[in-house]
């Protein structure tokens, strides 16, 4: 960073951290604004200054920079990484019988937030109206739990663990049932939750729980976070010491963002974020299908 | 009660101070749209409004259905970053309904649907060089850690 920057750079690059405020966070590099820039859009000039750097990428999580893009447009990803990457997930819960002390609701929501391990590529949307749901858009989940009294027990124990059988129901005791030509397409054991060991409901001796469940495919969940500033938090601290205040300028790049995205585990981190420029070019090619349909009218 | 805004980001041009005789008015109230219908996973269903304000089809307001800030706050961008342009900004209409009023204003008689379809184009490429640049960046990154192990 040059020591002095010009004023006229540092308007368009720098985002100002002062003692009690922000300054500068809008972008304001548009035609006209500036006399002597040409900033019109050049994709030549975005692809020249554009890049990503992967920092670290694990199985469920990975960290990456983007530089030379602005905030609409990474605000963009984010927003769609949140919320609008489809994955598969229960939406219909049919309770046949549940004797357990959980209500049914409470029951379905929490089988509502179990991520389940199914490719949402690999499936379609339901359509609008349709009650039974076909194999190309509908995977059917089975739980079926039934507590028992344990007569191996001895005589004065009070753990549960030993008392009973099956008082816990883990997400691990969700079993698929394919439907149609679901077991050939996807093999035998590879449609499960993610994680094994959610724990459901638990129940005693006598209760039981018959469920079935339908996956459709949704909006889904990732977490993402977007930081600016690598491995620097900024800290206003400096601006709290007189002698200093006048002297430190806190500035931060407008352009660089940093990308830390956590997957739930049911895509790998680096496609979901492939999924996710695609949502957004889906977008923009639906709204260019449009016009191009209302101007031939 | 909490005031709830409709969003509204105007970029008016600093060099240029004459604003067109085009009122801003809202389309939302003449719109004949088409709501999609609600479904309980609904696959994305668009459908836009063009309402030409008069005779002058340099000012154009879009009312874009199933949107927010997502697409409106990129567009409006790289919309923005079109010479031709007097005005562009967006809004959300209001929290509970999923649709902004994305309103464009051209100087030069040039008819404010270009701008818009060069706008989602302009996006397009954005996109399509970001998806390749990160793909081949996982690429090299997966085949620099199976090197080094």
């Amino acid at each position: 960073m040059a020591a002095s920057m010009s004023n006229v750079e540092e308007l368009r690059n720098r985002v100002i951290l002062n003692e009690f405020g922000v300054r500068n966070v809008h972008t304001t590099d548009f035609p006209g604004n500036y006399p002597g820039y040409n900033d019109s859009w050049n994709l030549k000039k975005f692809q020249k200054k554009f890049r990503i750097d992967i920092i670290q990428m694990e199985e469920n999580s990975m960290e990456f920079d983007m530089v030379g893009i602005d905030a609409a447009i990474a605000n963009a990803f984010r927003r769609i990484l949140l919320a609008e990457v489809p994955t598969m997930a229960v939406e219909k819960v049919f309770v046949y019988n549940n004797t357990s002390i959980i209500q049914d609701e409470i029951l379905a929501h929490r089988l509502g937030l179990v991520p389940i391990r199914a490719d949402p590529r690999l499936f379609e949307y339901r359509n609008a109206g349709d009650e039974e749901g076909t194999e190309i858009d509908t995977i059917q989940l089975q739980l079926k739990v039934k507590c028992t009294r344990n007569p191996r027990a001895p005589r004065d124990s009070s753990d549960p663990r030993e008392l009973y059988i099956n008082h816990m129901v883990y997400s691990r005791d969700i079993k698929w049932v394919p439907i149609g030509n679901q077991a050939d397409v996807f093999g035998e054991a590879s449609i499960a939750p993610v994680h094994d060991d959610i724990l459901l409901a638990q129940l005693r001796p006598g209760q039981e729980l018959d469920i079935v469940m339908h996956c459709v495919k949704g909006i889904g969940e990732a977490v993402a976070r977007v930081l600016n500033s690598r491995l620097d938090t900024c800290s206003r601290e400096v601006l709290r010491h007189d002698d200093l205040k006048n002297v430190v300028k806190l500035g931060r790049v407008r352009d660089h963002f940093i990308f830390s995205v956590e997957s739930t585990g049911i895509l790998a981190p680096d496609v979901l974020v492939c999924e996710a420029i695609n949502v957004l070019m889906a977008k923009c090619r639906k709204f260019l299908n449009e016009l191009d349909a209302a101007e031939v009218e | 009660m909490i005031w709830t805004c409709a969003i509204s980001l105007f970029s008016v041009r600093v060099a240029y101070g004459l604003v067109p005789a085009c009122q801003w008015k809202s389309a939302v109230s003449k719109c004949k749209s088409v709501l999609p219908p609600l479904a309980e996973c609904p696959p994305p269903v668009f459908s836009s409004q063009v309402q030409a304000e008069g005779a002058d089809e340099g000012c154009i307001t879009f009312v874009l259905h199933e949107e927010d800030h997502t697409l409106g706050n990129s567009l409006r961008y790289l919309v923005m970053k079109n010479p031709d342009i007097e005005f562009c900004g967006y809004s959300i209409t209001h929290p509970s309904e999923s649709k902004i009023n994305f309103r464009i204003q051209t100087r030069g008689g040039v008819p404010a649907v270009e701008p818009f379809r060069k706008g989602l184009n302009d996006l397009t490429d954005v996109c399509q060089h970001v998806l390749n640049t990160f793909q081949a960046r996982v690429k090299d990154f997966k085949g620099q850690s199976e090197a080094m192990d």
